[in-house]
């Protein structure tokens, strides 16, 4: 299976390695991954489960009954045979596993930055928790521990407006249990899961637990408004300190995910297939996310 | 009086050491457990669900006092099943003593007053009595009419008798704050007990009651009315103030799972006190072999509601270490048992 890694940042991109896609939203996801022509919207509803995920053949990825499947940009059919409906429970093969890998907030009270955090569930408040698929996840925890890599398996929180105090970060913690959170990481693997891509994800600690935001880096967005925080910055010298920690806390961010993505990307390349998961789809969950569950 | 200097100065200079040795992972207090027999059946308890032939198995007083040393913490807390059904318990409890350790014998005290002459006081050894609440609610939580005024009875024998004495609470989700504010003000202006500790109920699978648990939001939310009533000030508790803020949601903190390493029947327990994944043989295995990183609060879902402070209070001790203000602070607390 080939791996794409999908890093919501240039800069995360750059460090993890010149093939990482930049990818901040779900939309931004390259339809070859997905599966289906590109510019089609949003993920398919009813997207197949991702059961029996198989490696590729030479030519078009086939179901035991002969059915075209999704397959790797490498091998791709004419348009028209990506998007045909599986039917559901069709045992699918996919060809590619996706790790999503960035920096994020830490709410895990006992990590530094540059701490890597394996998730072994996304959550977004209100919205039904995602699972990577166990067997992905268990070899990325064992890729890591082989390869002496430091990194806690927990869970990740995704918000779109990410607590910047260490207060708010305590509450975060103490509600939802997340080590650890992030602005992308929920969007993107829901897209992923619909579509049936096996995916994984990684952030590295950026600002601990214990640290406030500088007020400009809390109000950030997206990387365009990196000038508008320069510009910030400069105004507020009292802060200084605090940019002056964030720039050193970002130095060893991305040391971790330069540590921790070569690793799995290199266990992941030997992976031919992957056995049927059970993990639930988005909306298959019946219990809510409601605080901590 | 809280904690008493020596315990706190003893635990400092343990302390000290190894963070000069550099240990990232050390023992704080050692949970020795050396039988799992016990003569009450707790809603909430989920530690004596075992074989007959397990809970006829007890620890010897050699293994108890090889335990210690072999682990090396200033501190060893003897739980169970309960202690002093233990044929040898004042054996057990005069050989740590003599290797000055700083004992707790936990113990729902229905047998106290029977062992009392077999024991001698000493800044050593403190007596922690179980005690959940007032007559009613004590009684109904571990499931025998009478065990209250036993406990009361027990405690107040050993005070007269000069020992040390302290109580500990589990708060369940039928402890309703004032009920608990009402126990800790009867221990401390009534029994006159040295201190307390208290801690959130950890939902074990095998508790026969499971409707007797908290989730952690619950917990957060009971520990803050609690630590609201009038006269909280007064009460002692033998914790650190950080674990206490902790308990009311005022601070962060992951479980410390090797804080307190425990040694059962069966050997020493994996990877902690609440959680049982099986036994080794020796303390270093179990702390070299261990992945601790699995374990804590939103890396193992059995962890999620535990707020216990097998798992904190070592993370409390640790953070209070890292900060000279936060030192003094609970320097200062503990001597005073203020707590938060």
């Amino acid at each position: 299976m080939r791996t794409v890694i999908l890093a919501p940042m240039s800069r995360e991109a750059r460090a993890i390695g010149g093939d990482a896609t930049i990818c901040p939203h779900a939309r931004d996801i390259p339809a070859s991954i997905l599966g289906r022509q590109a510019g089609t919207g949003a993920p398919p509803e009813h997207a197949p489960p991702p059961a029996t995920l198989q490696s590729p053949g030479p030519g078009d990825a086939t179901t035991p009954d002969g059915e075209a499947a999704v397959t790797s940009s490498e091998h791709a059919p004419p348009p028209s045979t990506v998007a045909r409906p599986v039917p559901e429970g069709t045992p699918v093969a996919h060809p590619t596993i996706v790790i999503i890998a960035g920096v994020g907030g830490g709410l895990d009270p006992s990590l530094a930055s540059g701490a890597l955090i394996l998730g072994r569930r996304v959550l977004a408040e209100g919205r039904p928790e995602l699972t990577p698929h166990p067997a992905l996840f268990a070899a990325a925890r064992s890729a890591l521990q082989a390869g002496g890599i430091g990194f806690v398996s927990s869970q990740l929180l995704t918000a779109a407006r990410p607590p910047a105090t260490a207060a708010a970060k305590r509450d975060a913690w103490n509600t939802f249990g997340a080590a650890g959170v992030d602005m992308e990481t929920y969007e993107l693997a829901a897209a992923l899961e619909s579509a049936g891509v096996p995916w994984l994800a990684l952030r590295s600690v950026l600002d601990t637990a214990a640290s406030t935001l500088p007020a400009a880096v809390a109000r950030w967005s997206a990387e365009s408004d990196e000038r508008q925080i320069a510009r910030a910055a400069l105004r507020t010298p009292r802060d200084w300190p605090a940019y002056l920690r964030l720039a050193l806390e970002l130095r060893a961010s991305l040391r971790g995910l330069r540590r921790g993505v070569p690793v799995l990307r290199a266990a992941f390349a030997s992976i031919e297939s992957l056995p049927a998961a059970r993990s639930p789809r988005p909306g298959a969950v019946d219990v809510p996310l409601v605080g901590i569950r | 009086m809280g904690i008493p200097v020596r315990q706190a100065l003893a635990v400092s200079g343990y302390l000290m050491k190894q963070k000069l040795k550099g240990n990232a992972r050390y023992p704080l207090v050692l949970m020795l457990e050396p039988l799992y027999r016990c003569n009450l059946a707790c809603a909430g308890c989920g530690k004596i669900q075992h074989p007959e032939d397990v809970l006829n198995t007890y620890l010897t007083p050699q293994q108890c006092w090889d335990a210690a040393e072999e682990c090396g913490a200033p501190v060893v807390s003897i739980a169970g099943g309960e202690p002093l059904v233990h044929p040898k318990i004042d054996e057990i409890v005069a050989g740590l003593v003599a290797r000055k350790k700083f004992v707790y014998l936990c113990t729902n005290a229905i047998l106290l007053e029977r062992w009392l002459p077999k024991l001698t006081p000493s800044t050593y050894l403190t007596i922690s009595v179980h005690m959940d609440g007032m007559r009613e609610l004590h009684d109904a939580m571990v499931d025998r009419a009478g065990t209250f005024d036993k406990a009361v009875a027990g405690i107040r024998e050993a005070k007269r008798r000069g020992f040390r004495v302290s109580t500990n609470t589990t708060v369940f989700a039928d402890s309703a704050p004032e009920q608990m504010g009402q126990l800790f003000t009867f221990l401390m202006e009534d029994l006159k007990i040295d201190g307390m500790m208290v801690s959130p109920g950890y939902d074990y699978p095998k508790a026969p009651n499971q409707s007797v648990f908290l989730r952690r939001p619950q917990m957060i939310d009971t520990f803050r009315k609690i630590f609201a009533l009038p006269g909280h000030k007064k009460w002692r508790f033998f914790h650190t103030p950080l674990f206490l803020e902790f308990l009311q949601g005022k601070r962060a903190m992951q479980c410390t799972a090797w804080g307190n390493p425990t040694r059962n029947v069966f050997g020493w327990q994996r990877p902690c006190y609440l959680m049982a994944e099986g036994n080794v043989p020796t303390f270093k295995q179990l702390i070299e072999e261990t992945e601790w990183d699995r374990y804590g609060y939103g890396r193992d879902a059995r962890c999620t509601n535990c707020m216990a402070h097998c798992g904190y209070e070592a993370t409390a001790v640790k953070a209070t270490m890292a900060s000279p203000l936060e030192g003094i602070r609970a320097g200062v607390g503990a001597m005073l048992g203020r707590g938060a």
